[in-house]
């Protein structure tokens, strides 16, 4: 058993199991010349999950994109690491992301509307799970026939999840999953996305700007803001009130 | 049945399967790559030269029609990765104008191996006997021909889509290709696939048009633009859309053929056209969001 | 006043470290250098002889139109493929008008000019309600009702199209290639400096910012359909105008000269000159206009293969033609600012390094 969140306070990566994932210095420039993060340094050990918390505009969405690869069609130049298993990714596209095990959960579009959630599950094979097993989110099960344009916000994080994990990753990337969500469905899959995670060993880096689900989800904490990491600590030693307070900038 | 239907009937069906058979292409590279492709004409002469080709040497139709397909397949997936996998993520109109030029390009490498002159096939099988249907409506066995071609090419083309892994991968990448691509789908190859299959298509309703009338490689190319209408009515990310589409349009034009003209057929489907932009945008069976944005 | 200054000089500095993929506005206010080349240009074609003012006038009345098509294109990021179409339009008034009371020169043109705008209105009304590659389904379908309604139209009895009665003024002849070319380039010259007063100033940073980012631009209270229909009706309008002249140098006009295919060569010659600039279509205009010429030229120089010479003389329409395909497909993969930008990055290039040269020498 591993253990979660014991060592690596403060971010000491000089852990004796070593990161699973390391980023050095991402920035990530855009088509129309606008930046994403600034030099954003952080790592995540095997199985560790990690909230990432900041304003809009800190450069979190484009930290998950720079991990997850962007399609050449973008046109989007990367700077800076991002290596996993000892493979340089910065820069490359999702195939190779996936490949070495990164799955993304993006902010938004994040099921395919057109297709039925069944259809979902058949697209996730490499865990080489029976698209006909149970769910691992139960309420999709009575969901399968259903287009998941159809489904509601909360279903469709729901099954976005479900076919993330059922592609097996090692690292599962989760873009603002409790925006538009009633608090009680955000405690209800904070609380079971971690029991999964826990469960499979996947590591987890999560954005969020609700800090409380941000708590409630995570072993570790990185705070941004103008496109850099301007705080990290486990969750344990930071109150929702500290880390609002933080990432607001009204302290320091 | 009063002969004037029956005539109506039988030649607005063929018409349509051909506009059909342009359209699925069409639907299958916009869907795929959110390419209007203007070349599809291109590669309906492509098509009926290589058919041409292969049984001026003394090849049967089946012959024929394998080669069409396999060497349109191979033609659209290069031109994808040459030209159109390069210009991923540009706006519609790079995309479209790519297009244009690239029709040009392989109409004058068709003229210039080919020559312009009237394409010549000898007849693959009896094509003039008539199987009478009912009353005064029967089908010339080249009708049949073009009719069951254009359903066996819509069925694969479905039960592909819907029933086979790569359909899924093929859909999924219609619907959202970077969600596909952070599921780990090849959206380069799938694209790929989908442009062979958009080629093939086309080059298969080139060859049907040549059996059928026996035209130059500039009067296929005009056809190529002709089955727009259709495809708009139909709707531009529809696959049955096309199929619809096509044979209400090849209908309309073989009325408008019997009670005002032949002249009249084209112009009549343009101004459908037109007035559907003002009514139905997104076409009889097309996505409301393809005319939004 | 300064406003316009300060968009210039942003528009020039910005480009050069982080140039993003797509189109620029440079400013457009014509450089010494600039009138020098034209100087030389016009001097050129009017000491030439008949062939060389035709061809000087014929480039100067597709630069008009391809000028109009670049403010649609590479400001509003709009396609038409009914540009012939509306040619057509300005050429059929012309040729109707010569013969009329109406007919003294420029009525006819301005009454082109008018019917050009109408029609734009008529056309881009539904064609500019929803994405862009509608107006290019709209414009195709223009283009076809066009050639039709012109076919009907001519009848039988004017089967060979209609003839456009000389322009006169007074005693004095305007159709002579002289006067032609000069009356074209004279239009092309207000054409170019109204556009680029156009381009200058509000209108063209509003088209300027709809072309990086709709979504920004209609934020910022722009609206959308509004501009790019404005942008469509100017565009037509000065396209019918160039209609009009070109009925003046034919003498005739018949709906077959106006096909979808002079639409997409005219479409070519933008793109091929480059977008974002008013020097690129006037250069795509010249090269398309001139290429043919090149091969025929080239034919000669195969004088001594007679097999090939007369290869190249038999395909020389199809080979134009193909050679303009690929140019296109070339500048859409390689070069997206055409012609032009090739010409000022070069420039640029050979600027820098022998500015380096001069440095190092200064060093020593």
């Amino acid at each position: 058993m591993w253990r979660r969140g014991g060592t690596s306070a403060g971010g000491s990566h000089e852990a004796a199991d070593g990161p699973l994932l390391d980023v050095r210095d991402l920035s990530v420039v855009y088509a129309n010349g606008a930046h994403g993060g600034n030099g954003v340094d952080l790592s995540v050990r095997a199985g560790e999950i990690v909230a990432v918390l900041g304003r809009n505009g800190a450069g979190k969405t484009s930290l998950l994109r720079g991990i997850a690869g962007f399609l050449p069609s973008e046109h989007i130049v990367v700077h800076g690491h991002v290596v996993i298993n000892g493979v340089d990714l910065a820069g490359r596209d999702p195939m190779r992301s996936f490949r070495q095990g990164i799955v993304m959960v993006p902010e938004r579009d994040k099921v395919f509307a057109a297709l039925t959630v069944v259809e979902h599950l058949r697209l996730a094979t490499r865990g080489g799970q029976d698209p006909n097993s149970p769910c691992m989110f139960g309420a999709l099960d009575r969901l399968r026939g259903r287009q998941a344009g159809l489904l509601s916000g909360g279903e469709r994080q729901m099954l976005a999840l479900e076919t993330a994990f059922r592609n097996d990753p090692k690292l599962l990337l989760v873009d603002e999953a409790s925006l538009g969500l009633a608090p009680v469905i955000v405690k209800e899959l904070m609380s079971r996305l971690r029991e999964i995670a826990t469960e499979r060993n996947t590591a987890v880096i999560a954005v969020e700007q609700d800090a409380s689900a941000a708590l409630r989800l995570a072993d570790r904490l990185y705070v941004m803001n103008h496109g850099r990491v301007v705080w990290e600590g486990l969750a344990q030693d930071a109150t929702a009130a500290d880390l609002a307070a933080e990432y607001l900038g009204t302290v320091r | 049945m009063n002969a004037d239907i029956a005539n109506i009937i039988g030649n607005g069906l063929v018409t349509g399967c051909i506009y059909a058979l342009i359209g699925v292409g069409f639907v299958v590279v916009f869907r795929a790559t959110g390419v209007v492709s203007f070349a599809q004409g291109a590669f309906m002469v492509l098509g009926a030269l290589i058919f041409a080709t292969v049984t001026r040497n003394g090849q049967d139709l089946s012959v024929g029609l394998i080669a069409v397909v396999l060497v349109m397949f191979l033609i659209g997936g290069l031109i994808y990765r040459l030209v159109f996998a390069r210009l991923a993520g540009s706006e519609v109109f790079v995309t479209s104008i790519a297009t244009v030029g690239l029709g040009i390009v392989l109409q004058v490498v068709a003229l210039l191996v080919w020559g312009p002159e009237v394409i010549v096939v000898p007849a693959p099988f009896d094509f003039r006997s008539q199987v009478h249907v009912v009353g005064a409506l029967s089908f010339s066995a080249l009708d049949l021909f073009v009719m069951g071609l254009t359903v066996v090419v819509f069925a694969l083309i479905v039960v592909g889509l819907q029933r086979t892994p790569t359909g899924l991968r093929m859909r999924a990448v219609a619907n959202n290709p970077r969600l596909a691509a952070y599921g780990g789908v090849n959206v380069v190859r799938t694209s790929t696939l989908a442009w062979g299959i958009g080629a093939a298509t086309a080059g298969l309703a080139g060859v049907v048009f040549l059996l059928g009338s026996q035209p130059d490689p500039v009067s296929v190319f005009s056809l190529g633009l002709a089955a727009f209408p259709a495809i708009l009515l139909g709707g531009l990310d529809s696959i049955p859309g096309s199929l619809v589409g096509g044979i209400l349009i090849g209908l309309l034009q073989a009325s408008v053929g019997v009670y005002i003209g032949g002249a009249w057929q084209d112009v009549v489907s343009y101004c459908v056209l037109l007035g559907l932009l003002l009514i139905r945008p997104q076409g009889i069976l097309g996505s409301v969001g393809v005319a939004r944005l | 006043m300064l406003d316009s200054q300060a968009t210039t000089s942003r528009a020039d500095g910005g480009g050069d470290a982080s140039e993003p993929r797509g189109w620029r506005m440079v400013p457009s206010g014509p450089g010494l250098g600039t009138l020098v080349f034209v100087a030389i240009a016009m001097a050129t074609v009017l000491a030439g002889g008949p062939y060389a003012l035709y061809t000087g006038t014929l480039i100067c009345i597709y630069a008009i139109v391809t000028v109009s098509q670049e403010w649609i294109l590479g400001r509003a990021g709009l396609v038409s493929l009914g540009s012939a179409a509306i040619m057509a339009i300005g050429a059929y008034t012309t040729a109707r008008l010569s013969e009329t009371s109406w007919g003294l020169f420029p009525v006819p043109l301005l009454v082109s000019f008018v019917f050009g705008g109408i029609v734009g209105l008529l056309i881009g009304v539904p064609g500019l309600r929803f994405k862009g590659l509608y107006l290019m389904l709209t414009t195709l379908a223009l283009q076809f009702i066009v050639m039709f309604a012109g076919q009907k139209y001519q009848g039988v009895e004017h089967e060979a199209g209609f003839l456009v009665t000389p322009p006169t003024w007074g005693s004095l002849p305007l159709n002579t290639p002289k006067a032609l070319f000069i009356i074209t380039a004279v239009v092309l010259g207000l054409v170019l400096f109204a556009l680029s007063g156009i381009y200058r100033g509000v209108p063209g940073r509003v088209w300027n910012a709809m072309r990086q980012d709709e979504a920004a631009a209609s934020v910022l209270g722009a609206h959308l359909v509004r501009w790019k229909l404005a942008a469509f009706i100017g565009s037509s309008a000065i396209t019918a105008v160039g209609g009009s002249l070109y009925a003046y140098q034919a003498g005739q006009v018949s709906y077959n000269s106006f096909s979808l295919e002079l639409s997409l060569t005219l479409l070519v010659m933008v793109f091929i000159g480059g977008l974002g600039t008013l020097a690129g279509p006037v250069i795509g205009a010249a090269v398309i206009v001139l290429l043919p010429i090149l091969l025929d030229d080239l034919a000669d120089a195969f004088a001594g293969l007679p097999d090939v010479a007369n290869w190249l003389f038999i395909n020389q329409a199809t080979l134009a033609n193909g050679l303009y395909g690929l140019l296109l497909l070339l500048v859409l993969l390689f070069e997206r600012d055409g012609i032009f930008g090739l010409g000022r990055r070069l420039g640029r290039g050979a600027l820098g390094m022998g500015r380096r040269l001069t440095t190092t020498r200064g060093e020593n």
